[in-house]
Parts: structure tokens; C-alpha cells; sequence
């Protein structure tokens, strides 16, 4: 009974916070291809050949963004709004209200998820095997950046502020970091810091699931483990630090 | 079974009440200093105060959104911090400044907060109808937010928490920054629900809003609650039963002194006369002077004016 009822929330928050505002202002959904996109663009007229590569790293900086995207939502809710008021003070429970919040993020950046798994297919770098990794890289590095997205939420009220730090997040987990073009291209000292960043180690795990490059089995084992360690650490950090009801 | 809710529900007589309710926060501000309330059930009830006066820290307390410091609060007999989770399946709150969402329609708003609230998208849908019929929003139905007016955007947020059927219905501040009309499309949608016997509960700083509607109300000033009484027996909490307003040129307030109590309020001369034969005297003395002078019964705004801004200005003198 308990399920169905957040179940229910679910979908609710999913309807107004995702489909809803994506069917009227379609223009998100520009938004969030564009960024990706102009990369690739780019990388096709200035190194065709890395291409491939490319397109890995703009899924995984698709889900980067929609998880850190997140945070300027609630915050929305919270300061502007007063809606997440009006969410604390009925029956729905926090960790519902965030599972729902984080699937109608998915509702802006999916259709572009889509457009590059079938760009990569046309390009013959995706095949049934490279599934399950690929996805599983995909997910881990989705709940780090929520995680990450919703702790940074219950912390900052003015929105201006989530504003510049969602860009800088997305700069940092996503465009800095060799998630577009191969890690041997960084100077060493550089390939150090990036082992220290989740989105790394997910852009290893899904070039290696493609079939982009190849890893040991201690380096695949290394990766994974990182991104798993992250992903730990983040989600223990928005369930614990985080604030519903205040103090 | 829940023996516990059916039990509260038919006997208690409040829908809400506080004991010494204390809130410090972090920041060492006593935003209340030992509030101690009780309000009846199927009344609506209204808490008034200037700005800053820990209204709001108050309903977000009874609200479950903010822990008090110290004190009990219950709301229908549940326990606001050892019994959360009942209190809040049974109230509904529209916070103050609360804004709906732009891209939604009035009925979005209605039937996914309804939803959100663990009703089948069927029921939701059942209730959304019934509310916008009984709040007269039929017609914006399937309008978005974004294009309706202040008034109406506030009646929208009013009609989420009325569609809930939640036993206590909590509102803060629902009229400021309204129009007159748009203030009164909101207090048409508190007394309809008010009459289908929930209990509402109210803050405001607006003195008429509080006789316009409620049935109840209390005065809180800077975390202390300073009067409390039913609108309608205003009479028995002030010393006074008629109050005057003098025409303010070319008097002297300190020659009216001698006819009651003379509060100057901005270009308002208010007059408290103690009894018939000083009121009979002040009416005498304005019209020798030809100062244009009415007298009406005493109400809320004479409570706010004795205990906020005379005790205001004694405690700074």
C-alpha cells in the first residue's frame, strides 16, 4: 500500500517537474543537447577520428548534468516556490520526494541520451555487449552527481549561487576531466589529479565497454571501484547531511 | 487499524494547541519565547502580528517544518515531534510568498499535488473537479499558472491544500501583497472551507482580515503571545468599549487627553474614551471646534494599537 502510494508521488513529481514543463518549453531539451553537441561538433571538424570517443564522453556528460541539474530545481522549490514547504509538511517522505525530483531530471536529458546511443550505433561503436557496462558506468556516475546535486541543494538557499556552481560542477566533472578525448593526452601530473575524479574512471569503464580502449584487469577493477567508492561517499553524504525538516 | 487517529478524531476539541513553545535559532535570535495556544477545531483561527514577530516561526513549528527549541506542540493530539508522520498525513500548509509553478495549469496543480500526497491519479482527478467547482476555477481549469493574475495564483496554492481534505489547514500570511478584491477572492475560499467544518489557521499582520473571517485569534509581539480571545468579545480583552477618530488639523492631541486615552497613529487621532459621559464630552468639544469626529465599537486593530504599539512605545520610552 505504502509502495503504491509512493509510487504515485513519484510519477506526480515526475509529471510536474519533468514531462509537463518539457512538452511546454521544449527548449530545455535544446539546451541540455547543445552543450554535448557543439563539442562534438567541433572535434568532428578538427579530429574526425575522435569522434567515437566523443560521443561516450557526451553520455556521460549528459548524466552528469542531469544529476548536478538537480540542485538549481530544488533550490527553485525551496526558496522560490515554497513548494518543498508545502512537500515537508505532508505524508511524502524525503527520500521519495528525491527519487522523484531525480527521475524528472532524467525527462529533460533523455531524449538527448538517446539521440547519442543512436549515433553511436550508426557509428558501430554500440552493440548488445557493451550494455551492461556502459549503463552501469552511466548510473554511477548519475547518483554521484545527484548526490552531489541534492546535498549542495540543502545547503545553498540563494539560487544565483547554484546557478555558478552548477556550472562550475559541470565544468569540473565533465569538461575538464578526459571524458572527450583520451586520458594519454594530459601530461602526467594531469593524469594523476584526473584519477582523483569520478566522471574519469566512468568515461574509462564506458570506452572500455565500446570497445575505445583497452584495460587491464587491475585498471578495470581500479576504475570501478573508484567510481563506486564515490558514489558511496556522495549518496551517505545527501542522506546524512542533508536537511528536511529544519533544525 | 489505526485506533489512535479514529480515537483523536472524535474527541479532540483542538485542532491544534502549544506549551510553552520555545524556538532559539542557531544564531541565537528567540524567535518565541514560551507561546502557550489552543485553538478549537471547525474554527478559523488567526494569528496576528507585525513582521518579524515569529508568526511564521510558529506555523512552521506546528507545520513539522522546523523543530522547536523546547515546549510541546500537537496538532488533533498528535505530538509535532514524536508523532510526525500522523500530523502530517492531517494538515495541509500554503507557506507565505508560495508561488505555483509556471508551466503547470490549475488543475496540474491540483490533481499532482494530490498525488504527491498518495492519491490515486483517479481520486485526484474526483477532487480536482469538486474543488475547482466549489472555489469557482472551473474555468482556468486548463490555464497555466504563469498567465493568471496575484489573486487568482494565491486561490490556486488555497485550493491545493483545500482539495487534501486535511482536518487542519494551515496558511500563512495568504493575502499579503493582494488587492482588494484579490484579498477577497482568498477570504471567500477560507469561508467556504471553514464550512465544511475543517479548521483553519491563519497568520496575518491585517487587522480587518482577522474580523473578516476569523473566529479566533491571538497577538503575538516579538515571540510573546500577548492577547488571545474570540473576534466577535474584543470588548472584554480592552478596558474600553468605543473608540473615536478626530479629525487630526488644527487639534492639540494633548486637549483630547482629557476626554480618554489619545493615540496619534501616522495622520490618524484615535481617542479611547473611558466611558459614555467622556465620549459625550469629546463629541461635544469636536463639534464646538468643528472638528469632524465618528465614533465606532472597539475591534482587533484597538487590541494590536493597546498591546503592539502603545506597549511598543512605553517599553522604548
Amino acid at each position: 500500500m505504502e509502495l503504491t502510494k509512493n509510487a504515485r508521488a513519484i510519477l506526480a513529481l515526475v509529471m510536474l517537474n519533468g514531462i509537463k514543463p518539457v512538452i511546454r518549453s521544449p527548449l530545455w531539451l535544446i539546451v541540455m543537447l547543445a552543450y554535448p553537441l557543439i563539442l562534438i561538433f567541433f572535434i568532428q571538424i578538427f579530429a574526425e577520428y575522435a569522434v567515437s570517443e566523443a560521443l561516450v564522453g557526451g553520455l556521460i556528460s549528459l548524466v552528469v548534468m542531469s544529476g548536478v541539474a538537480i540542485q538549481a530545481d530544488i533550490v527553485w522549490y525551496k526558496v522560490e516556490l515554497k513548494f518543498q514547504d508545502m512537500a515537508v509538511a505532508s505524508p511524502i517522505s524525503p527520500t521519495v520526494y528525491m527519487i522523484g525530483m531525480a527521475i524528472s531530471e532524467l525527462v529533460y536529458s533523455s531524449p538527448a541520451i538517446v539521440l547519442f546511443l543512436v549515433l553511436m550505433a550508426l557509428r558501430g561503436v554500440l552493440d548488445l555487449s557493451s550494455i551492461p557496462m556502459l549503463t552501469l558506468s552511466m548510473l554511477l556516475c548519475w547518483l554521484s552527481a545527484l548526490s552531489l546535486g541534492f546535498y549542495l541543494s540543502t545547503r545553498i538557499s540563494d539560487i544565483r549561487h547554484i546557478w555558478a556552481l552548477e556550472g562550475l560542477i559541470s565544468i569540473a566533472l565533465s569538461m575538464l576531466p578526459p571524458i572527450y578525448y583520451p586520458i594519454s593526452l594530459l601530461p602526467e601530473w594531469a593524469q594523476m589529479v584526473s584519477m582523483l575524479v569520478p566522471t574519469t574512471h566512468a568515461a574509462l569503464l564506458a570506452k572500455e565497454a565500446v570497445g575505445i580502449v583497452s584495460l587491464t584487469e587491475y585498471q578495470r577493477l581500479m576504475s570501478l571501484t573508484i567510481l563506486l567508492l564515490w558514489t558511496f561517499i556522495l549518496l551517505v553524504l545527501a542522506r546524512r547531511k542533508s536537511v528536511w525538516r529544519e533544525p | 487499524m489505526d485506533n489512535r487517529s479514529t480515537f483523536t478524531y472524535h474527541t479532540a476539541l483542538e485542532a491544534l494547541s502549544a506549551e510553552r513553545l520555545v524556538k532559539v535559532y542557531g544564531n541565537g535570535f528567540c524567535a518565541l519565547k514560551g507561546i502557550t495556544l489552543s485553538v478549537n477545531s471547525g474554527t478559523v483561527f488567526s494569528l496576528l502580528g507585525r513582521n518579524g514577530a515569529g508568526k511564521t516561526t510558529f506555523l512552521r513549528i506546528m507545520t513539522t517544518q522546523l523543530l522547536p527549541t523546547s515546549g510541546t506542540g500537537r496538532v488533533l493530539g498528535y505530538d509535532i515531534v514524536k508523532e510526525v508522520n500522523d500530523v502530517r498525513k492531517r494538515i495541509a500548509v500554503v507557506p507565505q510568498e508560495s508561488k505555483p509553478m509556471y508551466l503547470l495549469t490549475v488543475e496540474e496543480h491540483v490533481k499532482y499535488y494530490l498525488m504527491m500526497r498518495g492519491f490515486s491519479m483517479s481520486e485526484a482527478s474526483e477532487k480536482t473537479r469538486k474543488v475547482l467547482d466549489d472555489l469557482d476555477l472551473k474555468e482556468y481549469a486548463d490555464t497555466l499558472c504563469m498567465k493568471l493574475s496575484g489573486g487568482l495564483k494565491r486561490k490556486v496554492l488555497v485550493a491545493m491544500a483545500v482539495a487534501t481534505e486535511a482536518d487542519v489547514i494551515f496558511l500563512d500570511e495568504p493575502t499579503t501583497g493582494l488587492d482588494p478584491i484579490a484579498r477577497r477572492l482568498v477570504w471567500d475560499v477560507i469561508n467556504r472551507t471553514a464550512k465544511s467544518g475543517r479548521s483553519i489557521f491563519l497568520t496575518t499582520h491585517n487587522m480587518g482580515e482577522v474580523e473578516a473571517i476569523a473566529d479566533g485569534f491571538a497577538l503575538i509581539n516579538d515571540g510573546e503571545l500577548v492577547a488571545q480571545g474570540c473576534v466577535d468579545e474584543v470588548q472584554r480583552i480592552l478596558p474600553y468599549k468605543m473608540r473615536a477618530e478626530v479629525q487630526i488639523i488644527a487639534s492639540n492631541p494633548g486637549e483630547l487627553a482629557e476626554f480618554g486615552e489619545v493615540i496619534t497613529l501616522g495622520r490618524r487621532l484615535i481617542v479611547y474614551p473611558r466611558n459614555e459621559e467622556e465620549s459625550k464630552r469629546l463629541y461635544e468639544y469636536c463639534t464646538e471646534k468643528g472638528l469632524k469626529i465618528s465614533f465606532s465599537p472597539v475591534g482587533v486593530e484597538d487590541v494590536f494599537i493597546r498591546k503592539v504599539f502603545v506597549h511598543g512605545a512605553d517599553e522604548e520610552r
